[in-house]
């Protein structure tokens, strides 16, 4: 559905985007990941056809962004950061003009228009100024704007900036609506909101590619650990946290609390090395003769592996071959 | 498609016209003190003549003063409020979002000269007007308000606050009607006197004005109009870098 290929862009001496590679498949919802200034809106700018690449393409349902840009644009519902629309229209008039500028049939107009109203929740403010609308009304005339020519295709540039929680899960929640039948690209910071909508993630730094994955290697498996609370039943004197640190895949065991033969010991195991499969510590239970209670994956932290591969100074660079169905 | 593509910018530029309420303003700062110099100060009434000549004569100053507030917020409102982005994000051509946007202004200019037409029409009866001239006067007008608009936004295309655009657009333009009077103040020999009289926006509206239809007049302002609408097309294309 997307596949980019070496796109780069300078702006002066800075290399904003540097030779990024990645493909998006059909029905993904892939997060753009990057500190500031690594180049993710020049990025999302180029595939939406704002910005014309220096060298490089993308090639958007079978059009290029170079060749057959306005093609290639007709099938892509763009939201900007910030959600930009026209203060002085109405509600209804700015979803008007957006099916209008991508050549909704005449006739069609207004179902569509009445269609992403309904999909997006704002038949309440249809025929309210859009300098009226409360941030979190904005962003969802942004989606919808978006949604409008029903394109295949979606980039969602920082969609959640600015709102409340509420709003975020509000947004969230559309996001998801919205994004079951669509090939996504969703560029964040919040990487609570990558690992609750994206099952695969391209990471950039400095203009390049660092990470690409599904969201849950790249949290875990990409940094070559997994985290486990464990819940054991064994007897007071067993020396739990000692034995469990000289089994395999093993790396480090933190004692949370002991146990005394009614209440469980509870334990927070870290797994690295080749096997780091939460069954390691099923087996050694059972080797071990103890009862286990509970073994619960902790959230492994993107935000670690945002750090590690977004601080190194050069910047390791690779293409991401992102696939697959959500 | 570019001509739907065209409608669809003007359209909404239209609508956001009629929003804000800044033609109104725009077309009263015209019609007041055109008719207020054509009565009070060329004293039409004292001057015995059926001509509209000193009417028409004061349009390139008040276009000066009056059509860089038209044209002032075309881009830099766009380029503010982020909606440049969302516009270009649509299979819109550049060319159409231009031609759209001038569309738009010229929208404006045209229902302005139309309430003009209230003056010739309410001293016809004075006396026998030559309605050719009138007519030539008319086409002068619209001829030198294209041409005007289109530097204007080639103008703001490349300004960052609706003021610098203004400000910039209204200098541009007095360069470019006052540009024949340089050889008042500088000895210069004939070739580049005539010269700056031919670019002169001004200069070239005195003949409309006496109600001549000069073609190499019309030629200049067609081709001036579209080379500034081909620069303001150019920068746009670099308005994200």
């Amino acid at each position: 559905m997307i596949e980019v290929h070496e796109l780069r862009k300078r702006y002066r001496e800075i290399r904003a985007v540097d030779g990024v590679s990645f493909t998006v498949g059909e029905r993904d919802l892939v997060g753009l990941l990057g500190p500031n200034g690594a180049g993710k809106t020049t990025l999302l700018r180029m595939l939406a056809g704002t910005l014309a690449p220096d060298s490089g393409d993308a090639v958007l349902c079978g059009r290029s962004i170079r060749r057959d840009s306005t093609d290639a644009k007709a099938a892509v519902g763009y939201l900007p950061e910030n959600a930009p629309s026209y203060e002085e229209l109405l509600v209804v008039e700015q979803l008007r003009f957006a099916a209008e500028a991508h050549f909704v049939a005449a006739g069609s107009r207004r179902a569509a228009v009445e269609r992403v109203a309904h999909q997006c929740g704002l038949e309440d403010v249809m025929h309210r100024p859009v300098r009226e609308l409360s941030r979190g009304y904005r962003q969802r005339l942004g989606i919808a704007q978006a949604l409008v020519h029903d394109p295949p295709i979606l980039i969602f540039d920082e969609p959640h900036s600015g709102l409340d929680p509420n709003q975020m899960r509000e947004i969230r929640g559309l996001l998801r609506r919205v994004a079951r039948e669509k090939a996504v690209i969703l560029s964040t910071h919040l990487l609570g909101e990558v690992e609750a909508l994206c099952e695969r993630v391209v990471l950039l730094s400095q203009g390049r590619v660092a990470g690409a994955g599904a969201t849950q290697e790249l949290s875990g498996r990409h940094s070559g650990v997994r985290r486990f609370r464990v819940r054991v039943h064994a007897p007071a004197d067993a020396g739990v946290e000692t034995a469990l640190a000289r089994h395999s895949g093993v790396q480090s065991v933190e004692l949370l609390e002991r146990g005394d033969g009614g209440k469980p010991w509870s334990l927070e195991v870290v797994l690295a090395g080749g096997n780091i499969e939460g069954s390691v510590l099923f087996d050694w239970a059972v080797e071990a003769g103890y009862r286990l209670e509970g073994l619960q994956e902790l959230s492994t932290d993107l935000e670690a592996v945002f750090g590690e591969l977004t601080s190194s100074e050069d910047g390791s660079s690779d293409s991401g071959a992102v696939g697959g169905r959500r | 498609m570019t001509r739907q593509a065209l409608t669809t910018v003007l359209r909404k530029e239209l609508r956001q016209y009629s929003a804000t309420g800044m033609p109104y303003l725009v077309v009263a700062g015209f019609l007041v003190p055109a008719a207020v110099w054509f009565v009070w100060f060329y004293d039409f009434l004292g001057t015995d003549l059926a001509s509209l000549r000193g009417y028409f004569a004061a349009f390139p100053v008040l276009y000066v003063v009056i059509l860089p507030a038209l044209t002032m917020r075309t881009w830099v409102e766009e380029r503010r409020t982020g909606t440049l982005e969302l516009l270009r994000s649509a299979p819109l051509s550049d060319r159409a979002i231009v031609l759209g946007k001038f569309a738009a202004v010229m929208c404006v200019v045209l229902c302005m000269l139309l309430l003009t037409a209230a003056v010739p029409l309410s001293v016809m009866r004075l006396g026998a007007f030559d309605f050719g001239a009138i007519a030539a006067e008319y086409i002068g007008a619209v001829l030198l308000a294209a041409a005007s608009v289109a530097v204007a936004m080639a103008v703001s295309c490349r300004m960052r606050s609706q003021v610098s655009a203004y400000l910039g657009g209204l200098l541009v333009l007095l360069v470019l009607n006052a540009v024949h009077q340089l050889p008042l103040f500088v000895n210069l020999p004939g070739w580049p006197a005539e010269i700056l009289r031919s670019v002169s926006l001004e200069h070239q509206f005195r003949g409309f004005a006496r109600g001549v239809v000069d073609t190499g007049s019309v030629g200049y302002y067609l081709t001036l109009t579209a080379a500034m609408l081909y620069l303001a097309e150019l920068r746009l294309a670099r308005a994200e870098e």
